[in-house]
């Protein structure tokens, strides 16, 4: 049962937290930084996530992986952060037009200058991962980068695993397009 | 080898290795036969390559920012303030039982010191007019002793044993 916000923490959960940050922190912040493209963005999905992880430690199953609940963290709090930007997260995009419904997906913190570099340097790569849905882009992140399975991704975002293939085949699908389309401008 | 093309979902599949093995292997077999194929996985694959090699590019290190803001946030939950403590004194599996008790007590208290409306109080002076009436009468348990002849006509008062204990009455 989690512990209440007032309680005092024991030696033991903070030395649970400390040994979580320590050996997934990393990580943990690159696939936060995946997700939303910006720095400040990852700072704080990072912390709230470190946050729920303290609060819910007992209900971590040891034997089971750890990245991948902290990372179904991350995934559900992106998510809510979405919904509390955009009024209400979109699950599913037509392929043909989800860079124009969410906007290009731009980075959640407006970050100008960043902007500026990223537009001058960045691979294409960089800018199609940007262009992608939110949900598109996680699946994406977990299937290549991460290098889950499936099912494992299923679970990390909440949803079945035909629903990941078809996310995880349309990004890709428009990854192809984005990626040429950027190499042909570059 | 299959004779069929593989479409763009299986090479996906193919790709990120969610095929069944003898799917995979049937699909390993064709693309080494089949040049068109063998374009279009390799395509997905660069795909692939291109996005773990700019996950790699742009790698970051936790900002030592967010370490500290956890730790502060952690640290600010173990600082209880006092009405915390109250909460924590009173919730429900303390408080309630302690709540009880203090009714409990209250009402022991209230009740020892109001006087009891059902009992028959006895004033002191009717109790022992009562009680002086009583041992004049002649009952199995007070009866009167013999007085000795001495004290008879003395006109004082005279005690008297009887079962109740030495009385002293007032003669007529």
């Amino acid at each position: 049962m989690p512990r209440k916000p007032f309680e005092p923490p024991s030696a033991e959960q903070t030395a649970f937290l400390e040994r979580a940050i320590e050996q997934y922190g990393k990580a943990t912040y690159n696939y936060a930084y995946r997700l939303t493209r910006n720095d400040a963005d990852a700072s704080d999905l990072t912390q709230e996530a470190f946050i729920r992880v303290f609060r819910a430690w007992r209900s971590f199953v040891p034997g089971s992986s750890f990245l991948s609940w902290i990372y179904r963290i991350v995934t559900n709090l992106y998510r809510d952060e979405l919904r509390r930007r955009k009024g209400r997260y979109q699950e599913e995009i037509p392929e043909d037009n989800a860079p124009q419904e969410f906007g290009g997906a731009r980075p959640l913190a407006v970050q100008p200058i960043d902007d500026y570099v990223e537009g001058q340097m960045s691979e294409p790569v960089a800018k199609a991962l940007d262009a992608l849905a939110p949900d598109q882009r996680a699946v994406v992140v977990l299937a290549d980068i991460e290098e889950y399975s499936y099912q494992e991704i299923a679970e990390i975002v909440g949803c079945s695993i035909g629903t990941v293939r078809s996310r995880l085949h349309r990004a890709r699908n428009q990854l192809r397009k984005l990626v040429l389309e950027h190499s042909t401008a570059s | 080898m299959i004779n069929e093309h593989p479409n763009i979902t299986v090479l996906i599949d193919y790709v990120h290795r969610e095929l069944i093995a003898e799917e995979d292997a049937a699909v390993h077999t064709h693309l080494a036969a089949c040049e068109p194929c063998k374009g279009a996985y390799e395509e997905q694959a660069r795909i692939t390559e291109r996005l773990r090699a700019h996950a790699y590019a742009e790698e970051r290190d936790l900002p030592y920012a967010v370490v500290a803001r956890v730790r502060e946030r952690v640290a600010g939950q173990a600082r209880v303030a006092w009405w915390q403590h109250l909460n924590l004194v009173f919730r429900p599996v303390v408080g309630l039982p302690v709540a009880a008790a203090f009714v409990l007590a209250a009402l022991l208290g209230y009740s020892s010191l109001k006087p009891h409306a059902g009992a028959p109080t006895i004033a002191a002076a009717y109790y022992l007019d009562a009680h002086s009436a009583l041992t004049n009468m002649a009952t199995p348990f007070a009866q009167p002793a013999a007085v000795p002849a001495s004290l008879q006509d003395s006109g004082k008062s005279a005690t008297q044993t009887t079962a109740m204990g030495p009385t002293t009455i007032a003669s007529e």
